[in-house]
């Protein structure tokens, strides 16, 4: 008799444990993750460089000297980065070019169309290319990053010595800030 | 014995069979009864999270930031397909930083509280959004989103952000992880 009830009461639990098994539930499937991504490519640092001084050579006292963009003696400004992308440019343009001693100054100035924008592959300011031509350097225009991935400025511009500037070397700094404009 | 108990005797004996008859014959089914009832259980469809688009900022400058609207078709897509119209929890973990393959450099990118939206119909356009939850906080979704509608088993989440390069950020490819995690909540 006691046998019995044991066999029973053993079979009745497993039965309850079968139905505990079959009633849980397979959480795994109630969810789920997945995994996305965001990305960005940055494109290439915008790199400017000051290959070319413009040069006065021999200047008289008291006789005015030019020298215009396209020729042999222009400054030039080299902007390499990303081809095609915009920029925007800004030219910090001295008022005098002084004595390495500071002992005299003499005056410079900046036309209209003392600028040119060559956005081809072209360093020789003699043969402009393609671009922004005769700009003005005090309000540069926005441009590009040439298709080849550099952009040359060719400077031009006027000193005027006086009747007694002294005699020697004068120099002055010509500071060009480039930024890419996001086009 | 007498004449008149015998029959006395009899009947005594018809009664106690009677009774006896009536205890423990048909009358004993009426005193239990079986019944066979159910229980019943329907488990909803698998619930499946997958990302389908990346949020591609594509070119980018240094020093200019970029932002991807959640309506563009650059957005990030997340599709969710289980049991039309079950209500599930959802939580994004966004990135703070994109990095380079070499993690030699990191671009900051950011999301707003309208960077993302929840498409409830089977639209995975971003730029085309049908209905649901537009412009949600992806920081944040709202806990009333449903997988679809009735009949309609699927609903995709569109994600839009901002990234900051900065004005020396190297050159090169960035990316980062955006993870999804969906819950049924039961609703």
């Amino acid at each position: 008799m006691r046998t019995h009830s044991r066999m029973r009461l053993t079979g009745l639990l497993l039965v309850a444990a079968g139905f505990v098994l079959l009633a849980v539930p397979n959480t795994g499937l109630a969810q789920d993750v997945a995994n996305g991504s965001a990305t960005a490519t940055v494109q290439s640092a915008l790199v400017v460089t000051a290959p070319g001084t413009l040069t006065f050579g021999t200047v008289y006292q008291g006789v005015p000297k030019s020298v215009a963009n396209n020729v042999a003696e222009a400054g030039r400004f080299l902007i390499t980065g990303q081809g095609l992308a915009g920029i925007a440019a800004y030219m910090q343009l001295p008022d005098y070019l002084s004595t390495a001693t500071g002992d005299d100054r003499m005056v410079i100035a900046f036309g209209a169309t003392d600028a040119s924008i060559d956005s081809t592959g072209n360093v020789d300011p003699t043969t402009f290319g393609v671009g922004w031509q005769d700009v003005d350097p005090h309000n540069l225009p926005d441009c590009v990053v040439g298709g080849l991935g550099t952009t040359n400025i060719f400077l031009g511009g006027s000193v005027i010595p006086s009747v007694d500037q002294a005699a020697g070397a004068y120099t002055a700094d010509i500071i060009l800030t480039v930024a890419y404009t996001g086009t | 014995m007498s004449k008149l108990s015998r029959p006395l005797l009899m009947a005594r004996t018809f009664a106690l069979l009677a009774a006896a008859a009536v205890c423990l014959g048909p009358a004993a089914v009426f005193a239990q009864d079986v019944a066979v009832g159910s229980a019943t259980a329907t488990v909803q469809a698998v619930l499946q999270v997958q990302a389908t688009a990346a949020l591609a900022f594509g070119t980018v400058f240094q020093g200019i930031p970029k932002s991807i609207a959640n309506s563009a078709a650059d957005a990030g897509v997340f599709t969710i397909t289980g049991e039309g119209g079950a209500g599930i929890s959802v939580y994004m973990q966004l990135p703070d930083y994109l990095a380079t393959a070499t993690g030699d450099d990191r671009m900051v990118i950011s999301f707003g509280t309208t960077d993302a939206s929840v498409d409830s119909t089977v639209n995975v356009n971003p730029a085309a959004f049908g209905s649901g939850w537009q412009d949600v906080d992806p920081h944040n979704f709202p806990n009333t989103i449903t997988v679809g509608t009735a009949g309609q088993n699927q609903s995709a989440i569109f994600l839009g952000g901002k990234v900051i390069p900065s004005v020396d950020q190297a050159a090169g490819a960035y990316s980062g992880d955006v993870v999804l995690t969906v819950a049924y909540n039961g609703s």
